[in-house]
């Protein structure tokens, strides 16, 4: 049940303190960060980058702004509301048609417009938030999912998760959502946490609560050997993300559209460490190979064929 | 960079600590007891119809010993305390009638570890040389020519003043020759040979003085005064011991008076009786330190936290743990992996925890926060805009504390017990945390952070009460330094946290 700290270090595991001195905190500058916590500008460094993102339809910073929903979202009726600084997937609103009631919810429920009004001052001032400051709620287009993971995501959709360090693609991750953890993503809730081959964009195995598993726990369904669609293009994607952000870690979520394809949802600049769980190998490995690796002159081509190379 | 900066802090604080530990004998445990003797002059006086006035040589204000403390008791009699330019001190008491025989007392307890300071009588210049006409004392004028012939002898054999002067005392103390015999005018003992020695040196232009003390060896319940003499050498004083006649160094000496003169004297009655008793003691060595604040020759090394006013020390004995909690908290997050609410709040609740023992604290943290939880759920129902209800979260723990105080003081639950150092704010955000935790990550999450942030305070509160720890960084506030430091390198501690052995366990076997 335990292991000894060098067996960790021997198997090349990355572990949080580890992650936060060595990578975040020499890796990543301070004054960077929030650039990438903040989602409204992430989606303006997704531009530069020529990453495609969902459409952001406007931006509520002021309580007085609701009034003005309707003519923000020029007649649009489905939308997403999230706070700009959110995490975990907190206070995520889609919202998906109107009836004479409010707003229709995708998860089935009515909101009332008073209610929504509501739920968005909440929004402004930092429920969500990572330090409880005030906040901007963001209006988005729904990213209409498409089923790429057959029967492994019936209970919500997956997102790809990739940990791009010196904008060479590392290691990859699909968070696939359970009925335990309530359709959402996230691994500590109860997703299932799908390593993929960076080379070849086909999964490996589960991790699922810190533990690896081959079987979907809930269907029984096979987790290895799905092959991802336009893998080539979602990797590029991700490489492109990590020259406008100035990160040297970083993490890349990215989700299927139906009719856009991958899309870039958030950036991350302390990705989380259960990537080594369904990948079976320590980032430590991969990441140190890089650090001998790479150098400023290195292109973007280059980046890429050598994080495919990464054993 | 960061291991240069804290190794100088460990060097810095352990150093200082080292130095006032070990030289300066600040007590290491609170028990510690530090020796201290315990001092009494005691003179009788009769009855009598008129007046009386006496004076006693009590030890000099900042002498060789620091007194811790003192007391001048004696019935109905008004007393003044005289100062002479060479640090001698007289208790002068007088009064207009003694109806009674009665007794003044001088009592007073010495810190048994020699003070080293400037401007103690010792290395105070003298204030006027004595001429070579000076009629220094009452001595008669054939006195002076018996000394004047001494010196004559003395200087044809001495060949600097320290021989000199130990041959003055020699031939003085062994009064074999008549000279000596008829200046000495028949008294023997230390007291006229430093007497008569001073003497006939003053009457050569030099400033001497007999010194009047007892020594301190063991308990002794009569102590007789024996003197010593002492010449300024132009820059400062050189003690002479009588019974070798070398120069010494008077440490195990307690100083009384200079100059000539009894310890006691009295007009106007007689005295019928003077006694000295001097008694080997253990005091409480932190309650002695207390003591030694009065002075104000002390160096500063010997200033402490004691000096400060009580209530300012009480405030500081917490805040000075508080980076003992912290230390806790940071190797429990970083080391083994434990998941808290909010940074400090578990600090803070141990802190609380402080005011109270700590099973009346987690009871009323459990009320505070059951009580909280309950208003938290009929709030959120209500959509209220965040501060609003954070601020009525607020005023309600506020009010569930007041309930508690009048509780807890109805039942007789730890009087005194203050719920004010309870953390208000920082339980309101605790409450707000929790609930949202359980809101959005279910009741697992929510318990695994509380029972963390619970196992956390609790750790540092025992940590915090350890009375060892308490008393050592009270009295040696430079530790603060080494805790910087060892919290400076935990931040850039980049190895494996415990939970992570378990939690990558699994990918140890294809190694
Ligand atoms: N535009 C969107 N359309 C549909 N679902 C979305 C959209 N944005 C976010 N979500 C859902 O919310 C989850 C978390 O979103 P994300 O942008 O990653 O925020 P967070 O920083 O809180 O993780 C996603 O995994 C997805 O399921
Ligand atoms: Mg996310």
């Amino acid at each position: 049940m335990l292991t000894t700290p060098w067996a960790l270090r021997r198997n090349g595991i990355l572990g949080i303190n580890g992650r936060n001195v060595n990578y975040v905190a020499d890796g990543n500058p301070t004054h960077l960060i929030p650039a990438v916590n903040d989602k409204i500008e992430t989606k303006e460094l997704a531009r530069k980058a020529g990453v495609p993102t969902p459409e952001l339809y406007g931006v509520i910073e002021i309580q007085a702004q609701v009034r003005h929903l309707d003519r923000i979202l020029e007649g649009r009726e489905s939308f997403v509301i999230k706070p700009a600084r959110g995490a975990q997937g907190d206070g995520i609103l889609v919202v998906d048609g109107r009836n004479r009631k409010g707003r229709k919810l995708a998860s089935g429920k009515v909101m009332s417009d008073r209610a929504l009004a509501h739920y968005i001052s909440n929004v402004l001032s930092g429920m969500y938030s990572l330090q409880g400051q005030q906040d901007r709620a963001m209006l988005e287009e729904v990213v209409r999912f498409a089923d790429v993971f057959d029967d492994v995501a019936e209970a919500g959709v997956p997102d790809l998760r990739i940990i791009v360090y010196r904008g060479v693609p590392t290691m990859a991750m699909a968070r696939v959502p359970t009925r335990e953890s309530d359709g959402k993503a996230n691994l500590h809730k109860g997703g299932i946490g799908l390593g993929i081959d960076i080379a070849t964009g086909v999964t490996i195995q589960g991790v699922y609560h810190n533990r690896i598993i081959h079987e979907h726990p809930e269907s029984g369904a096979p987790l290895s050997g799905i092959e991802l669609p336009e893998w080539d293009k979602i990797v590029e994607m991700s490489a492109r993300c990590s020259e406008p952000t100035g990160l040297d870690y970083l993490g890349v979520d990215i989700v299927f559209d139906q009719e856009r394809g991958p899309l870039l949802l958030e950036l991350n600049a302390r990705p989380g460490l259960s990537v080594q769980l369904s990948n079976g190998i320590g980032l430590e490995t991969r990441l140190s190979q890089i650090t001998d690796w790479v150098r400023p002159e290195h292109t973007l081509e280059e980046r890429i064929a050598f994080g495919k190379s990464l054993q | 960079m960061l291991r240069l900066l804290c190794a100088t802090l460990i060097a810095l604080g352990l150093g200082l600590f080292a130095y006032r530990a070990f030289v300066l004998d600040f007590p290491l445990t609170p028990d510690t007891n530090s020796p201290v003797w315990a001092f009494e002059i005691q003179a009788d006086l009769p009855q009598s119809d008129n007046g009386a006035r006496v004076s006693m040589y009590v030890p000099p204000e900042f002498g060789r010993y620091q007194p811790l403390r003192e007391q001048f008791l004696s019935e109905r009699m008004s007393l003044s305390i005289r100062s002479d330019p060479d640090g001698s001190r007289r208790a002068i008491w007088t009064t207009a009638e003694l109806e009674t025989a009665t007794s003044v007392y001088y009592r007073a307890t010495f810190f048994m570890k020699p003070v080293l300071s400037a401007d103690r009588p010792q290395t105070k210049p003298p204030r006027d040389l004595p001429s070579d006409f000076d009629l220094v004392s009452e001595r008669s004028l054939e006195q002076r020519t018996l000394a004047n012939r001494m010196m004559a002898d003395l200087e044809r054999q001495a060949y600097d003043d320290d021989t000199l002067t130990s041959l003055l005392i020699d031939r003085l103390r062994d009064g074999s020759d008549d000279l000596a015999r008829q200046l000495l005018d028949g008294r023997v003992g230390t007291t006229p040979v430093a007497e008569t020695a001073a003497y006939v040196l003053n009457q050569q232009g030099r400033a001497a003085r007999a010194v009047h003390g007892i020594p301190l060896r063991e308990t002794v319940r009569e102590a007789t005064p024996i003197a010593w003499l002492e010449l300024w050498t132009g820059s400062e004083w050189r003690t002479y011991d009588i019974a070798s006649g070398d120069p010494f160094n008077p440490e195990d000496r307690m100083t009384l008076w200079r100059g000539d003169g009894d310890i006691v004297s009295a007009e106007g009655a007689t005295l019928s009786g003077v006694r000295i008793a001097l008694t080997r003691r253990d005091v409480g060595a932190v309650q002695a330190l207390a003591q030694r604040q009065g002075d104000a020759e002390r160096p500063l090394a010997l200033a402490t936290l004691l000096d400060l006013p009580v209530n300012t020390q009480l405030v500081l004995q917490s805040l000075l743990v508080i980076p003992l909690g912290v230390l806790v908290l940071v190797f429990l997050r970083q080391f083994v992996g434990v998941p808290t609410f909010g940074t400090f709040m578990p600090v803070l609740i141990a802190l609380a925890f402080r005011s109270a023992t700590l099973t009346t604290g987690l009871i009323i943290l459990a009320i505070i926060l059951g009580v909280g939880m309950a208003f938290r759920l009929a709030f959120s129902k209500m959509n209220l805009l965040l501060v609003p209800r954070l601020a009525s979260m607020l005023t309600v723990i506020i009010m569930v504390m007041i309930g508690v105080s009048v509780g807890a003081d109805s039942y007789a639950l730890g009087t005194g017990f203050s719920v004010t150092l309870f953390p208000i704010v920082i339980l309101t955000m605790t409450i707000e945390r929790l609930s949202v935790t359980l809101e959005e990550s279910g009741a697992l999450d929510a318990s695994k952070e509380f029972v963390g942030s619970v196992v956390v305070a609790v750790l540092s509160y025992l940590v915090m009460a350890i009375p060892l720890l308490q008393h050592l960084f009270f009295l040696f506030p430079e530790l603060l330094l080494v805790i910087l430091a060892i919290l400076l390198m935990m931040g850039r501690y980049s190895g494996f946290r415990l939970s992570e052995l378990r939690r990558f366990h699994e990918l140890d076997m294809r190694g």
